[in-house]
């Protein structure tokens, strides 16, 4: 397995993972809320100060179902993130295959291509100084430079091949470390909800620190939606040097040789 | 008509010259698509953007290749033509039919 397909299988299995603890979180807290709310009564609300037949269930019930349906609509909330996150993961590509592309144009065609260019202009060709008499000869004597020339005009395009390999790798490994960094931030928010759930309930802290983890989500999307404003503009940037095309045509050079 | 046409000039310098540019030159071209060919539709990412670069790298790419094929073409007929000229000036010195057709063939070779 390449590198690539090993952090995208990380990053979905820890997005995986955050989304079975908010998915928990939805099933249980029917269950923990009403538990905690018992207890926080038990506390302000002492049984012995409740005049019977006060039917404390259905105050329980009262103050635990809003508190429910908020967790609850929160945590939906954080899977619809969370989804939106692992969709993400599957936009990361192949870096090192892109600058593997450059790094073989580059040795293979611009390196090579290169030395041509000396080794044509400066050819020790025989016909050059023998070929005497005729105008085709004069021409043949242009012909070693003309074509180094010629052959030397692709060379800015190789570089631009290379350049947008390398700065499509370059801008997918940004993507993928600033994601990689939002994720971690939901992951964390996830955590708190948990955390906020079920370590007890203390009065309104529980419901803050839900709070306080959604806003955590919340920032973590506008992170992922101003990744992508940047990762657009980068594109846009690279697409321009690629399109600005290749102007170039191999000239004909073959009237040198018009052989009375 | 040429006073002075050193026949074994035009044919070393078509065989041992310009034939071998147009073969490397030709393989710039061929070795350029390889290198493509090895990224994926998928290697790009689905970063929005990506796949308009891809394919105006395709297209760029594509145009420089044919520069190459373009190129060793005229460097192959660099040497087509010295080995014509090698060819003409032997049938004009009624050299021998051997190395008339040693000259041919050195064409077809090509």
């Amino acid at each position: 397995m390449g590198y690539v397909e090993a952090i995208k299988d990380f990053e979905h299995g820890r997005l995986a993972d955050a989304r079975a603890s908010t998915e928990g979180v939805i099933r249980d807290c029917p269950t923990v809320v009403p538990r905690f709310v018992r207890v926080y009564l038990d506390i302000v609300l002492p049984r012995e100060t409740i005049v019977p037949p006060f039917d404390r269930e259905w105050l329980v019930r009262q103050i635990s179902e809003p508190i429910i349906a908020g967790i609850q609509e929160s945590c939906r909330y954080l899977l619809e993130v969370i989804d939106e996150l692992d969709g993400y993961v599957d936009w990361i590509g192949g870096p090192e295959t892109l600058r593997g592309a450059a790094a073989a144009i580059q040795a293979e065609v611009a390196d090579p291509s290169a030395a041509m260019y000396t080794t044509i202009r400066d050819a020790p060709l025989a016909a050059v100084t023998s070929w005497n008499g005729p105008a085709a000869a004069d021409l043949y004597r242009m012909v070693p430079m003309d074509q180094a020339n010629q052959l030397h005009l692709a060379q800015g395009y190789l570089s631009t091949l290379g350049d947008v390999l390398r700065g499509m790798a370059d801008q997918i490994e940004t993507f993928y470390v600033s994601l990689s960094a939002v994720i971690a931030g939901v992951i964390g928010a996830v955590a708190g909800v948990v955390v906020a759930v079920a370590t007890g309930w203390s009065g309104v802290g529980a419901v803050a620190g839900i709070v306080v983890a959604i806003a955590g989500a919340l920032s973590a999307l506008a992170g992922v939606a101003g990744l992508v404003l940047s990762t657009v503009q980068t594109s846009s940037n690279l697409l321009v040097e690629a399109s600005n095309g290749f102007g170039e045509r191999w000239s004909n050079y073959m009237r040198f040789a018009t052989v009375q | 008509m040429p006073d002075s046409i050193d026949t074994d000039d035009l044919r070393s310098d078509a065989n041992d010259y310009w034939k071998p540019w147009h073969e490397t030159v030709l393989g710039y071209g061929a070795s350029l698509t390889q290198a493509s060919s090895q990224v994926t539709e998928a290697d790009w990412s689905r970063i929005p953007g990506a796949q308009d670069v891809r394919a105006a790298f395709g297209v760029l790419l594509d145009d420089v290749a044919q520069f190459y094929t373009d190129g060793s073409e005229v460097l192959e007929g660099v040497a087509r033509k010295l080995l014509a000229t090698a060819q003409s000036a032997l049938e004009r010195e009624h050299a021998s039919r051997d190395q008339i057709e040693q000259v041919i063939k050195e064409i077809e070779a090509l």
